[in-house]
């Protein structure tokens, strides 16, 4: 039976597991990439965060599970050490020793000794 | 040496197994990876690929299981379905450790997050026969990890004297959690080698280490989602000079990077478990 529906949905699949054998050249283990839609979602225990925080951008949904091997989406730029950081008002990279004479960003109360 | 050496469950340097990693880190030995962790409550009844996945990865690594829906504290009745049902996994995997962490996570139903216990004489008795019932249960110990929290309800004692009480009452090991003992000395303001020399060393089963957000100056929230930081790989160095250089499992839940890059932060473990490895311990110093 012909269902011209199902044609990018067949079409989606074989590249999705297409980028799956590509990103796990070296695996024999099965195309874990390509994801079941309607599997549960796994506990964890780390503390979830919501909305503007790191997981709200670069969360499960973009860079948890089903796409922890795409590096291009979740990288370090991205997602990683240096983002988290500066989006906290007065994280380290801003206020930390290195940088504690800059006052403008990181007024007294905020950030310690030499504010 | 005078000191009996301390047995652990595991050895080594670990890493937490993942849904998400079961591809990535097939290739991966044993000698980079000493051991592995999982949440029982994502992996019991699991069949198919995962469970076919979760088989290969058992075969190949020895195991400890760190849950995460016993829910400890709960003033409702214990979970024995639950209990019944990691028994079963854990001897149908050959597991031999069991972990939970020093908080609760329902009432009537689950909340999906560790809630905070209060620190309170009564919550240690209460707390404390509920581990003794479990431990009987499985017929060994369980140990209990110190949990993060950023509220503490009706406190009466500290966190460390309510930690040591529970871990005394209940006779039950140690999951030493660095990131947390360093989020939570920053949220609730205390010295984190304080709290690390206060700990029982010789109940540690295994310790964990992660990485966590920085929310603001003084809140750190313990997220697993980023690279550990040199304040808290500070922090694993004091506990191993205290206590020696214990097993120590690497925590990350997402924002997962290569597995290249995962397996520097195991690296960074094992680079510092040897180091420590031949010294005499801060308490075997002062013995």
């Amino acid at each position: 039976m012909k269902n011209q529906n199902m044609k990018p949905l067949a079409k989606a699949t074989a590249t999705a597991v297409g980028a799956a054998f590509l990103a796990t050249a070296a695996i024999s283990s099965p195309a874990f990439a390509a994801e079941n839609p309607f599997q549960a979602d796994e506990l964890r225990s780390g503390y979830n965060l919501a909305g503007h925080h790191a997981e709200g951008k670069c969360g499960e949904g973009k860079c948890g599970e089903g796409k922890a091997e795409s590096e291009g989406k979740c990288g370090e730029g991205k997602c990683g050490e240096g983002k988290a950081e500066s989006e906290g008002k007065c994280g380290e990279g801003k206020c930390g020793e290195s940088k504690s004479d800059s006052e403008g960003k990181c007024g007294e109360g905020k950030c310690g000794g030499a504010a | 040496m005078i000191q009996k050496a301390q047995s652990y469950p595991v050895q080594g340097a670990g890493l937490g197994l993942r849904r998400a990693l079961c591809g990535p880190l097939s290739s991966v030995t044993p000698e980079q990876v000493q051991f592995m962790e999982v949440a029982p409550e994502n992996w019991i009844d699991v069949g198919g690929r995962y469970g076919a996945a979760f088989r290969e990865y058992t075969e190949k690594f020895p195991f400890v299981l760190h849950g995460l829906s016993l829910s400890i504290g709960s003033p409702s009745a214990l979970d024995w379905d639950l209990l019944k049902a990691i028994k079963a996994f854990m001897a149908e995997h050959a597991i031999h450790c069991y972990t939970e962490h020093l908080s609760y996570c329902s009432d009537t139903g689950h909340l999906y997050d560790l809630m905070p216990i209060p620190f309170t004489e009564e919550a240690v008795d209460y707390v404390a026969e509920r581990i003794l019932q479990i431990q009987d249960f499985l017929g060994q110990s369980i140990a209990m990890e110190n949990a993060s929290y950023y509220a503490a309800p009706h406190q009466e004692m500290s966190e460390i004297d309510f930690t040591n009480a529970v871990l005394e009452k209940a006779d039950c090991k140690l999951l030493l959690d660095v990131n947390n003992i360093y989020v939570n000395s920053i949220n609730h303001r205390y010295d984190p080698l304080e709290f690390l020399k206060a700990l029982p060393g010789e109940r540690i089963a295994y310790g964990h280490i992660a990485g966590h957000y920085d929310e603001a100056e003084d809140l750190r929230v313990d997220t697993h989602g980023s690279d550990v930081i040199d304040p808290v790989w500070a922090l694993l160095d004091a506990a191993y000079e205290q206590f020696g250089a214990f097993p120590t499992l690497l925590e990350r839940d997402f924002n997962i990077p290569p597995v290249d890059e995962l397996l520097k932060e195991v690296e960074q473990i094992t680079v510092r478990q040897a180091k420590y490895a031949g010294q005499k311990t801060l308490a075997e110093k002062l013995a």
